[in-house]
């Protein structure tokens, strides 16, 4: 299936306790997830209504994910020194499930 | 005063510069007595008193104060013994030292009294202490003693004049102010590696602090001190004003230059540790966040086997798997585990292993030295499904431990290796090869009794596909490993022989005529192979299509001629290459490489071939599109002009290292 995405304007991402995050979809996309659906081809509603909700994260743990996405665009392709991206440590674990669920 | 005569006969020390200028000038220390010395303005009166007559009250006046100074301690015994021409001398040495200094700023105290009207002067005696404390405070507001000692000259001449202005100057440093000085002078030797304009101008020329000059720039009128910048052609000086505009300029070059020194110290870092990117994935951030702070984790959790392994590499190269946190890896129904240090874990954790997780099929244990036959036999009996088992530097499990496994595993076992013992001898092997005829991986790392007859016992595997012998301690000749490849090298597809120094182009013939699955083949430090033989080996090598890694390491006598032969053959195949320290290969390699593709190359090791150089590289680079990493050890002829591709990894560079 060919793919079809547009990254033009933003989307929202919204956690299962209701804290609604929009960003970017440019920003967004550097997770392959989300970027798989937002592929028009796939069908998935969420590019339809360009809102993904996702069950399992919490509000703070989303706002985690959101702060890596703007980290990443602002510094990938930059040559300086890049800031560390902190992560408090008892996020650590929840996150990392979620990154592999991302493909972040 | 008397201090100052007792204390000149004991002085001596290296002669400052301005003791050296001084006498370059002529103005020797007799000439110097109403002229010369730093705070002298006031001294100098003194000494003219002095020389006139002394006065035996002052004297007194003169010890009684400076025995109360607890700073001149150790100068006390020495007064009394007053003398005009030892105060000359003194002059001349005095200004060398700092406690000198110290001293004579008592003096100066003590001798200036008549000037009350000079704010700067002390009192005759340290008795009233409140004036000390002030004068210690304007001490400090003095920049340094270097401007002190340089301002002494013109100070005489423009005494009379200029008194009140320069007050402050004469004041002895406090101990801050040394340290700053000593600061400021590392400072400026460091900066005197790069062009200084500062420097430019003779110190015989540039005007003595305190003079008045004009600004070579604004040509303000302006009064020279220490800090006053010389103008960019070097012409003259600048005022405070113009000398600030580039201050600015030259604080950020010089911060620069240090965050380029860090920056390219965390870049050879990033390069070794393999670190490409500058912007880590989400997983990776949380799984070094989760390895920081292993301790405090109280369960791993469902994470995926893939990044369970990730945090054991990392903690594990951190020096952090310990016996708690070893346990977070006890996943009941885990198939793998490998633990890459376990030089910390207690043989009775390592047990636990057996205990919690019966379902592994793979264990890897690295570095596993508390490991005891106790702790194997329970492997044996209780982990039913293992299959391989990877123990490297259990060298307190004993031969009839290993022989017991063996019995109780049997057939399951497909891949077996073991490493740093002298406890696996013949026996074990034998048990190994009755028992375990299904092996298919075996690998002997550094074993102390492995010869000829051990080797010979691997013709009982005929199954065997990876076989590696690495650094045995005693001899292997070429029979035994022939004997071997002859019954099973039609099935290797890696072949490890690395440092079986006593073996000859001989075995290459073997290798050629059986082995015609051979992926991987790693023949390090095998310095008796001919680059004849190994250009036979690989011209003539027909029934195999290309290796896929092939590591020539330390096989010393290879050349260009040899080097073309390996190309000729599995240039197509190769993934990954090692010609590390093979000295001989020259210009003529590099040439004939330009005719050549490695279209799959990804990993290549060039250290320590000399005769590599920026064009070299840019070439390999050329036919080798996939490169990713590159080794470059030793290639002292490489710089950072080379081009190089963006995501590649060329470890080793001198000009990267040295910062």
């Amino acid at each position: 299936m060919s793919e079809v995405i547009e990254d033009e304007g933003s989307l929202t991402l919204v956690s299962n306790d209701g804290f609604q995050f929009v960003l970017p979809k440019k920003c967004a996309f550097a997770s392959k997830t989300i970027r798989n659906m937002f592929n028009k081809n796939s069908g998935y509603i969420e590019a339809k209504e360009n809102c993904v909700k996702f069950e399992d994260m919490r509000g703070a743990v989303l706002e985690k994910v959101c702060e890596y996405f703007i980290y990443k665009h602002k510094y990938s392709g930059y040559n300086g020194q890049v800031p560390e991206f902190q992560i408090p440590p008892e996020m650590g674990l929840e996150l990392l499930t979620i990154a592999d669920f991302l493909e972040a | 005063m008397s201090r100052r005569t007792s204390r000149g006969s004991h002085v001596s020390g290296p002669n400052s510069a301005l003791t050296e200028f001084l006498r370059e000038k002529g103005i020797d220390t007799s000439g110097i007595q109403a002229l010369s010395h730093a705070r002298a303005r006031a001294r100098n009166e003194a000494a003219r008193r002095r020389s006139m007559a002394v006065d035996a009250a002052a004297q007194e006046a003169a010890e009684a104060s400076i025995q109360a100074t607890e700073d001149a301690a150790d100068e006390e015994e020495e007064t009394g013994e007053a003398s005009a021409s030892a105060a000359r001398r003194k002059k001349k040495v005095s200004r060398d030292e700092d406690d000198d200094e110290e001293m004579q700023d008592f003096e100066e105290e003590e001798e200036e009294e008549p000037k009350a009207t000079k704010p700067r002067r002390g009192r005759p005696s340290r008795a009233t202490t409140e004036i000390k404390l002030v004068a210690a405070g304007k001490r400090k507001r003095r920049p340094t003693i270097v401007e002190d000692t340089e301002s002494e000259f013109e100070d005489e001449e423009e005494e009379e004049e200029v008194v009140k202005t320069r007050a402050t100057r004469t004041r002895k440093p406090t101990k801050a102010q040394l340290e700053k000085k000593k600061a400021e002078e590392r400072r400026r030797l460091e900066e005197d590696d790069e062009f200084n304009p500062d420097n430019f101008i003779d110190p015989a020329f540039r005007p003595a602090p305190g003079q008045i000059a004009f600004c070579a720039d604004c040509e303000c009128r302006f009064t020279v001190t220490p800090y006053s910048r010389s103008s960019t052609d070097g012409e003259g000086l600048l005022c405070h004003t113009c000398g600030k505009k580039s201050a600015p300029v030259e604080k950020a070059a010089r911060k620069k230059k240090q965050a380029t020194r860090t920056n390219k110290k965390s870049n050879a870092r990033a390069i070794l540790d393999g670190d490409t990117s500058a912007v880590k994935s989400l997983q990776e951030i949380c799984i070094n966040t989760v390895a920081k702070y292993i301790d405090d984790v109280e369960t791993l959790g469902y994470i995926g086997s893939h990044n369970v392994d990730r945090i054991s590499q990392i903690i594990c190269k951190n020096r952090r798997l310990n016996d708690d946190t070893i346990k977070l890896f006890f996943e009941p129904a885990e198939h793998v585990l490998r633990f890459y240090d376990c030089s910390k874990i207690s043989a009775n954790s390592l047990r636990e292993i057996g205990a919690f997780v019966p379902t592994l099929r793979r264990l890897h244990l690295n570095w596993c030295g508390l490991m005891n036959d106790e702790c194997l036999d329970y492997y044996g009996t209780q982990l039913k499904q293992l299959t391989s088992l990877e123990l490297y530097g259990a060298f307190n499990v004993t031969e009839e431990c290993y022989v017991r496994f063996f019995k109780n595993v049997g057939s399951r076992l497909t891949e077996f290796c073991v490493s740093d013992t002298a406890r696996f001898k013949v026996a074990a092997m034998e048990a190994l090869v009755d028992n375990c005829p299904e092996l298919e991986v075996l690998r002997l790392r550094t074993l102390t009794h492995i010869d000829n007859e051990f080797v010979r016992l691997l013709t009982g595997l005929p199954n065997l596909k990876v076989l590696e012998i690495t650094s045995p301690r005693e001899s292997i000749t070429d029979g035994s490993i022939i004997d071997c490849l002859n019954t099973f090298g039609s099935g290797l597809s890696e072949l490890t022989l690395n440092g079986c120094g006593d073996l000859t182009d001989e075995t290459l013939h073997a290798i050629q005529s059986s082995c015609g699955r051979l992926d991987i083949l790693n023949i390090e430090e095998l310095d008796l192979l001919t680059n004849d033989g190994i250009s036979e080996f690989f011209t003539k090598w027909s029934n195999n299509y290309g290796l896929k890694e092939i590591s020539l390491k330390r096989c010393v006598n290879l050349q260009s001629s040899g080097f073309a032969a390996v190309i000729d053959h599995s240039g197509r195949t190769l993934e990954k290459l090692s010609i590390n320290s093979c000295k001989d290969i020259n210009a003529d390699a590099w040439t004939f490489l330009q005719e050549v593709k490695l279209p799959e190359l990804e990993s290549l090791d060039i250290s320590f071939v000399r005769s590599v150089d920026d064009a070299v590289i840019e070439g390999i680079l050329n036919i080798a599109p996939e490169l990713k990493t590159l080794r470059v050890w030793g290639c002292n002829k490489l710089t950072e002009a080379c081009m190089l591709k963006h995501g590649m990894l060329l470890i080793g560079r001198e000009a990267d290292i040295l910062a």
